[in-house]
């Protein structure tokens, strides 16, 4: 009799699963199709575009677009390719991404494992930065930035990307440090082993899981930025994304989706780099982050 | 190598006073072992020597200077941790040597130092691995290399043996107990093990609730508990308890016990005779440690153990002698007591036997206040020097 109820559980059991993947699959084809897409329509001819098939493969490989893409778009009037908008964005991103993750984590060390008075109002402010909508900040930012002289420039993008950066790192460096055994830092104090050298010796060392977070957060989020890059910028000064809205918004006549589509992947692609390498700590370090926060 | 004192130091978190008015002095070269139960505040009177945590009044004295206002690192102290706080991301070596990296001792010579420690301790073989690949005891003794590196003036041990398996926990204590001997070094060791306490201590400091119980060597602390917690808490298994009452007689006076089954004992005692008269017909609690309790058949020396009879519940054979336990008379209690009796033992459990009493080694206890009112094993004299100190404090 054991057995029979056994085997009813294991029937209904394999069919669950099925489900289960049935359903998961079923998703993963939803979130693939528009990189598919992309991909097929990037390296097909115009005209194999215009008869129509969305879904279908390339006749023939055609990289008219990807080339047509990186050395000839169009921004207004200059046709000068996508690679000095890509350099801009590098930049600003790089940027963007050492300095605030290198402060950030001197700060999250400060606020959790050398408390002074008063450390937990500071977090709290600093918190407060993270949760402001950053349309709020638009126009006193940019009228900041024009008072200082850095207004429309590169330097004043990257310096926004930077302050508003801050909140998030330092919170993940934060919540990492507060389950760092306390014990080691008294053990230090009382060894004389001083900040820095506490914090460049251990602490530092051991937040790597968190250090990955905190870089592909801050760079996708400035790579992937149109609000304020838009806003910021001219053209010289434009990184990727608002080149790519403006190479898009240019083309009169017909539309060269495989152009478009070529350039649209080619922006996306530092971001999945980013991703490709450093995304297996991605999970690791946010679940320690979060959970024991 | 250096002296502390202690004085009338108190610590409270938020509205929870958690040091009472601690006071203890050490001597040079002292083994100091603070014991007490879970939560009693010796981690916290460590952390106020050590620095971590200031106190709210009182003065700490190392060598006679008030080392209150100093910063941890000022006070020439080592620390090894219950958790050992080792840091993950560093060797063996560069563990041990870490204090002497911020004195700005050079890489060779900190190798060098690291080694010699390593030497000490066994762990020459494992100076390049990390804490990680190391077991519980080996951990433990880099925690120690780590403070031994520095020679302090004073050493502070949080329960470094807590973490430890019985086994191990026997072999790492004589091996501090050595350590302790070569070097000479004033040490201040927490524990809630009382057999730590009484192997490694040259003086014992029992703390409860944040206040000294007692203060004394070893020996005193186990023959001549100031009252009935310090009874109880100290030795394994602990001292026994029964209630009687005391009737003044010709060279001291007779307990009368009432049996938990309703039978009645008495045993004679030495005691003073002005204690006799103070407590004439009134009710006391009588202390006797399980091996001075033992059955019939055992050897006895003449003189100084009386026969009693009492109910006995279960036997516990454990190879070299057998476990008796007994029901205790205590009110409200379902307290048990144990007796030593002898491995070939012919008592039956569930019958009444006759037990034989080491008069020498009972303590008195006054009922209300539980402070101890006569020790045997003193001799019948004044109340010893320990229970003065204990009263002195306690209040
Ligand atoms: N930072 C703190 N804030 C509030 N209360 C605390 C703090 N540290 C300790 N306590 C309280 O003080 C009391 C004594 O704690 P302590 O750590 O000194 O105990 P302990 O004797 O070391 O116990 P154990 O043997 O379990 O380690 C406990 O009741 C504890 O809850
Ligand atoms: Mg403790």
């Amino acid at each position: 009799m054991n057995d029979i109820v056994l085997g009813q559980r294991s029937l209904t059991d394999r069919l669950l699963r099925v489900a289960l993947y049935g359903v998961l699959i079923g998703f993963m084809l939803f979130y693939l199709a528009p990189l598919y897409v992309m991909v097929v329509t990037s390296v097909k001819s115009l005209e194999e575009i215009l008869a129509g098939g969305l879904m279908n493969l390339p006749k023939k490989l055609d990289f008219y677009g990807w080339s047509e893409a990186w050395n000839n778009a169009c921004v207004g009037t200059e046709c000068r390719g996508m690679a000095p908008f890509m350099w801009n964005s590098l930049i600003a991103s790089t940027a963007a991404t050492i300095i605030p993750t290198a402060i950030g984590a001197l700060n999250g060390y400060a606020l959790s494992l050398w408390r002074f008075k008063g450390s937990e109002l500071f977090f709290g402010l600093l918190l407060f930065g993270a949760f402001i909508p950053f349309q709020i900040v638009l126009l006193p930012m940019a009228s900041f930035l024009g008072w200082i002289g850095w207004s429309s420039s590169l330097v004043g993008l990257t310096f926004t990307y930077i302050v508003y950066g801050l909140p998030f790192t330092t919170l993940y460096f934060r919540n990492f440090f507060v389950s760092f055994p306390m014990d080691l830092v008294n053990a230090a104090k009382i060894d004389g082993i001083g900040y820095f050298r506490f914090f460049w010796r251990v602490a530092l060392p051991s937040s790597v899981p968190i250090m990955i977070v905190s870089i592909i957060w801050q760079f996708t989020n400035t790579w992937n930025d149109f609000l304020f890059a838009s806003t910021m910028t001219k053209l010289e000064s434009a990184t990727v994304m608002v080149a790519l809205n403006n190479f898009v918004e240019v083309a009169n006549g017909v539309k060269r989706y495989n152009v478009d589509m070529a350039a649209a992947i080619i922006a996306g692609l530092p971001t999945l780099a980013v991703y490709l390498v450093a995304g297996r700590y991605f999970l690791r370090g946010l679940m320690a982050g979060a959970v024991k926060g | 190598m250096a002296t502390l004192e202690i004085v009338n130091v108190r610590k409270s978190f938020g509205s929870v006073e958690v040091l009472k008015g601690i006071d203890i002095a050490a001597e040079d070269g002292e083994f100091l072992v603070l014991v007490g139960p879970s939560g009693c505040g010796k981690s916290t009177l460590l952390n106020a020597i050590a620095g971590l945590q200031a106190n709210d009044s009182g003065e700490i004295r190392i060598d006679g200077r008030d080392v209150s206002g100093l910063h941890p690192k000022d006070r020439d102290i080592a620390m090894v941790f219950q958790t050992y706080a080792l840091y993950p991301n560093l060797s063996v070596w560069e563990n041990i040597a870490f204090p002497l990296e911020a004195r700005g001792v050079s890489k060779a010579d900190r190798r060098a130092e690291a080694e010699r420690v390593a030497e000490l301790l066994h762990l020459t073989d494992y100076l390049d691995r990390k804490p990680r690949q190391l077991s519980g005891g080996q951990r433990q003794r880099v925690a120690m290399g780590r403070a031994l590196v520095r020679d302090p003036q004073i050493f502070l041990f949080d329960e470094p043996l807590s973490n430890l398996d019985a086994k191990l926990r026997v072999v790492m204590r004589t091996e501090i107990k050595k350590l302790h001997r070569t070097l000479g070094t004033t040490m201040v060791y927490v524990t809630h093990d009382q057999i730590e306490a009484m192997t490694l201590a040259t003086k014992i400091v029992v703390l409860r609730g944040g206040e000294v119980q007692q203060v004394g060597a070893p020996d005193d602390v186990y023959n001549l508990p100031a009252n009935m917690f310090v009874a109880g808490f100290m030795g394994s298994p602990s001292m026994n308890f029964m209630e009687g009452v005391l009737a003044a007689d010709a060279g001291g006076a007779t307990l009368g016990i009432t049996r938990p089954d309703g039978g009645s004992v008495s045993l004679h005692l030495p005691v003073p005779d002005a204690l006799a008269a103070r407590y004439d017909g009134k009710r006391v609690v009588i202390g006797v440690r399980p091996e001075a309790m033992v059955d019939a058949e055992s050897e006895t020396r003449d003189g100084t153990y009386q026969q009693i009879e009492w109910p006995l519940e279960i036997l516990e054979p454990t190879g070299a002698d057998t476990i008796a336990v007994l029901q205790s008379n205590l009110t409200g209690g379902e307290e048990e007591m144990v007796a030593r009796f002898s491995a070939r033992t012919s008592a039956r459990p569930g019958t009444v036997v006759p037990l034989n009493v080491d008069t020498r080694a009972v303590v008195l206890f006054d009922p209300d206040s539980e402070e101890a009112i006569f020790h045997a094993a003193a001799s019948g004299s004044a109340p010893p020097v320990a229970l003065a100190v204990a009263n002195g404090s306690g209040a």
